[in-house]
């Protein structure tokens, strides 16, 4: 398996003087295709900030962040965008799908971005959110639309096209345990489909669907462990390594 | 409550700016505009002195006015005579008012000022005015002969109530020749209907009436109000941004116990502050900008003005105004802030926006009583307006144009399914906060509409004789003058000379061209005045009253040259045609003027495009017109025309030889201010549909800035971010636009409904610049000013 996410020495620092924050202190990871990792720990510990900076939302004070192999530092912001455009796809706690574009077309919305012409990215939008069972909610906006509903077509966006990284803060905190456990095994399946997928949460039970759990606490990584078999693991055809 | 409140406004006032800066600026337009209009507006003084009424009597036997002036004494105590005798200016149709007055007469002070020099004082010294000393090219000290008796010239003055009132001031001891006097009175206790003189002469009395200037500045506080109520519309929508900012603040408050009140209280006070802010800075830019530049108003008002002289209840009632309109503004917000249940006002999560539901019904109802309210109160042909209709019929317009706001942004968002993803997104933003882009785009129609009916309007006066009197490569030589409409009565003799003389004049002219006008005149109505014989010219009137005409020019004899010279087509002229005109209405032959009243006939006409100028010739009567009326053709005077402007010495030696021949030269007496206007109203318009959109465009993109931050995570670079922005404003300009030329069109259209003819000249140059030059400009500049990617991307900001 090749790593789809690398963290070598991650530092990342807000502030200065009295003020300094250090949100992520030499944090070393490495997320690899196929793998769903679930990153946990108090809150204030440096988790979203690990996502944004997976997802080249924001830049390491030191230390560097490879994406496919591809150091992030050594991007310009343009190519860090399109790098976000074709590799990455972010999934917030609170959807954020944008409310002037009906459910097909916020899934086609990186395709479009990309170029894409939108009839062709229409179609392909339609097939994930078909492969999502949201087909009939192509032409809703997002107020149209229930929390779980929501949250699929976000996670239809994130995954829509050749995407390699997931990353998902929070998923399912907006969510019932019913929703949530069906955002999560979502988020599973776009894994088994060869996706790296990290995900932020404060719930173990959803942890648990991870294939590794990293802990974090005032900005280090202080442990990292094989998740117990999750509720998924029942249903496998056999047993999980 | 209050504290916090100020603490946070100290906190938050640089994400209040442009809701303080189009604040401040509206009180300072209305502060400065009110003192303006105060000032501006022409007082009484220039007529009345410091008089109560005053009585204008010709003089024609000088014998009895001694006894006409004892008589008014008696009846009304100190009176104050102003002897006045018109001159002629050598070499130009300009009259000259050779005035006796005293500078320190009971009641005539303030008509007179000292500008150079001093007051005569002997019989052979005399003051001008400095309009005066220009046209008769004499300065203080040298020597002026005037009806043939020499003065020196002593002083410069003025009456500082009326620049425009040019008179020659001999001292009070002169025994000058007085062709009529004005006699300023008090009050009195005798009502000047009951007046009669011992000479039994007639005379004209008039009452010093209200001054105007109380009138002007209330209508500019009136207008400011209006202007005031949309920037309302404009900051409630920053005021919800605000609101909308703090919501987790607020929910923290209700959460340990605050009251609805004490919620609504934090937002009132924020307004409260911003006006007070507004209304003071304001006033305080207004106020020294008033100071420092109202001498440069003197020479447009006319008069000399008082900068302290400010109505400053006036100026109180805008300072409460703008601190009433930021309450005002803050009211709604505050309500739906403290409305939000705590739990969402604690997560921070704004409230669906709510869609405006107006009637599309209410506003064909506003915009159809708006059009028959100004077509019944305004009767542009007739020159009638009816206050009431004219104010409550743009009420309703600019009400219905509020009105069929949201209507056009959500027509427009549902154009927006097979564009980009970004314009996409904006135009379907400014639908979904249409509450915010709605009033924004009513407050852009309506400066642009202002702006549009400005230019409109001007249009319309060029196309009504309204450039001015002539071309600047014009000169009329008449043989008469332009005060009224007679010709003195030469001999062929004397007419071959006046034209040698003219062709002399042109021939020092590069291709200069001479046209030779005749006028109908009434054989039979004849005058004689000073042993000369005078013919009276017709001319023609549009009717606009009962009995009441408007005269509309002279009738000039439509000669094969005179046609073919103004590129009219002699074979498009219809045979049955009396006259030819550019002007449109109810027209009539009037004349001759002397004979009690107009004696009117129903002309055929036929409408031809002429030049736009009043004293140019516009009205033609043809040969046929001349035999069906009874009139005859009888030379008037000489168009030349060059094909370069006149040069100042050109036109002084057009009046020197007018001045040798007896003739009089009228030239080009003003230049362009209609094209001034245009151009002004156009560039105010922009400017003011541009701040307004600076303001309302962030405040709808950042109430979409969570949208932003998932484009960014979507990978969407600084040129989406970029296009969203510059298609937000861009789609508003652009219906901005529409909008207000379509309200202005409407409103003028009811206007001139009794005759559009006006309106057929479409200033397309100065509306393509509105349609297209601002959208661009607008959609330019929010492509410059956005870009920044969110600082916060994955989460958003917290207070």
């Amino acid at each position: 398996m090749s790593a789809a996410l690398e963290f070598f020495g991650v530092s990342k620092s807000y502030g200065e003087g009295p003020t300094l924050v250090r949100a992520l202190c030499d944090v070393d990871l490495s997320v690899q295709v196929g793998e769903l990792v679930a990153v946990m720990g108090p809150s204030g510990s440096g988790k979203s900030t690990l996502l944004t900076i997976a997802g080249t939302l924001e830049e390491v004070s030191s230390g560097d962040v490879l994406v496919d192999g591809k150091s992030v530092s050594s991007m310009s912001r343009n190519d860090r965008a399109r790098l976000r455009r074709r590799s990455i796809g972010y999934v917030f706690q609170d959807f954020n799908l944008l409310a002037g574009l009906t459910a097909a077309e916020n899934v086609s919305l990186p395709l479009e971005l990309d170029g894409t012409r939108a009839g062709a990215a229409r179609a392909i939008a339609l097939t994930a959110l078909e492969d999502l069972g949201l087909a009939d909610r192509a032409e809703h906006y997002p107020d149209q639309l229930s929390g779980g509903e929501s949250q699929r077509v976000a996670i239809a966006r994130a995954v829509v096209g050749d995407r390699r990284l997931l990353l998902a803060d929070e998923p399912t905190g907006a969510l019932d345990s019913v929703n949530g456990e069906a955002v999560m095994r979502l988020v599973r399946g776009a894994c088994k489909r060869g996706v790296a997928g990290v995900v932020v949460t404060h719930d173990a039970q959803l942890a648990s669907w991870a294939d590794r759990i990293v802990f974090l606490r005032d900005g280090r990584v202080i442990d990292q462990t094989v998740a117990l078999p999750g509720p998924e693991s029942l249903l496998a055809p056999g047993p999980r390594s | 409550m209050a504290r916090w409140a100020w603490r946070m406004f100290r906190r938050e006032w640089r994400q209040q700016t442009l809701v303080l800066v189009l604040l401040t600026v509206s009180v300072a337009a209305a502060v400065f505009g009110a003192s303006a209009a105060y000032n501006v507006a022409p007082s009484r003084d220039a007529e009345f002195g410091s008089a109560e009424q005053r009585i204008v009597l010709r003089v024609t036997a000088p014998n009895t006015l001694e006894a006409d002036l004892t008589s008014l004494r008696s009846s009304f105590g100190a009176i104050d005579v102003i002897g006045h005798q018109e001159v002629a200016v050598p070499g130009s149709v300009e009259k000259l008012d050779l005035r006796t007055q005293d500078p320190r007469g009971p009641y005539g002070a303030p008509m007179l000022a000292l500008r150079q020099g001093r007051f005569p004082a002997q019989a052979d010294e005399i003051a001008l005015t400095d309009g005066a000393a220009q046209s008769l090219n004499t300065h203080v000290g040298a020597s002026l002969s005037l009806e043939g008796v020499d003065r020196t010239v002593v002083g410069l003055v003025e009456n500082p109530g009326k620049f425009s009132d040019e008179f020659a001031l001999l001292a009070p001891s002169a025994d000058a020749p007085r062709q009529s006097v004005t006699v300023l009175l008090g009050s009195g206790s005798t009502d000047l209907s009951r007046v009669r003189l011992p000479s039994g002469a007639n005379f004209f009395g008039q009452r010093r009436g209200a001054d105007e200037n109380v009138t002007a500045a209330v209508l500019v506080l009136v207008l400011s109000t209006l202007v005031l109520l949309l920037i309302c519309l404009v900051a409630a929508a920053a005021f919800a941004v605000i609101a909308q900012r703090r919501l987790r603040q607020l929910g923290m408050l209700a959460a340990i116990g605050a009251t609805a009140r004490h919620l609504r209280l934090v937002v009132l006070i924020n307004g409260v502050v911003v006006g007070v802010i507004a209304a003071v800075v304001g006033t305080g830019m207004a106020l020294v900008g008033w100071i420092a530049l109202s001498p440069q108003l003197e020479s447009a008002a006319g008069h000399r003005i008082d900068r302290f002289d400010v109505p400053w209840w006036l100026l109180g009632a805008g300072v409460l105004l703008a601190v009433a309109t930021a309450t005002a503004a803050a009211w709604w917000p505050a309500r739906s802030s403290a409305r939000i249940p705590v739990t969402e006002a604690l997560s921070a999560r704004p409230p669906r926006p709510k869609p405006v539901h107006r009637s599309a019904i209410a506003t064909v109802i506003l915009l159809g009583a708006g059009f028959a309210a100004l077509t019944a109160g305004v009767n542009t042909a007739k020159d009638k307006v009816n206050p009431l209709l004219l104010i409550g019929g743009t009420v309703a317009i600019v009400i219905g144009l509020l009105f069929v706001s949201p209507l056009a942004i959500r027509a427009l968002a549902t154009t927006a399914k097979r564009l980009p993803i970004a314009v996409r997104l904006a135009l379907r933003d400014l639908a979904r906060y249409q509450a915010r882009s709605g009033a924004a785009l009513a407050a852009i129609s309506l400066g642009l509409g202002i702006a549009a009916a400005t230019v409109v309007i001007a249009a319309a006066a060029q196309h009504s004789a309204g450039e001015g009197n002539l071309s600047d490569r014009q000169v009329l030589v008449r043989l008469g003058n332009d005060q009224e409409p007679v010709i003195p009565e030469h001999s062929p003799t004397e007419l071959q000379q006046f034209q040698s003389d003219v062709d002399g004049f042109a021939a020092t002219l590069n291709g200069a061209t001479v046209i030779a006008l005749d006028a109908a005149i009434n054989p039979s109505a004849h005058e004689s005045r000073q042993g000369q014989s005078l013919m009276a010219e017709a001319m023609l009137g549009r009717r606009v009253g009962e009995d009441t005409y408007r005269d509309e020019g002279i009738l000039y004899v439509a000669t094969p040259g005179l046609l073919d010279h103004l590129g009219l087509d002699r074979s498009l002229v219809n045979s049955q045609a009396d006259v030819l005109t550019s002007h449109t209405g109810e027209l009539s032959l009037i004349g001759p003027i002397k004979q009690g009243g107009a004696t009117k006939a129903a002309p055929r006409l036929q409408t031809i495009s002429a030049p736009k100028y009043s004293s140019a010739p516009t009205s033609f009567i043809t040969p046929a017109g001349l035999t069906r009326a009874g009139l005859q053709p009888a030379r008037s005077g000489w168009l030349v025309e060059t094909t370069r402007p006149f040069t100042t010495e050109q036109l002084a030696a057009a009046r020197t030889m007018a001045a040798n021949a007896g003739l009089t030269v009228e030239s080009r007496d003003h230049q362009g201010g209609l094209a001034t206007i245009r151009a002004g109203a156009t560039a105010a318009g922009i400017l003011l549909a541009l701040c307004i959109l600076a303001m309302t465009v962030g405040l709808i993109r950042s109430e979409a800035g969570r949208d932003l931050r998932t484009l960014t995570a979507a990978g969407a670079t600084s040129m989406t971010r970029r296009t969203l922005t510059a298609a937000t404003a861009g789609a508003l300009a652009l219906l901005g636009a529409g909008l207000g030329i379509a309200g202005a069109y409407i409103a003028l259209i009811a206007g001139y409904i009794h005759d559009l003819k006006p309106l057929a000249n479409v200033p397309v140059l100065h509306f393509s610049i509105t349609i297209v030059g601002l959208p661009v400009l607008a959609a330019i500049a929010g492509w410059l000013l956005a870009g920044a990617e969110p600082p916060a991307i994955a989460r958003p900001a917290m207070d």
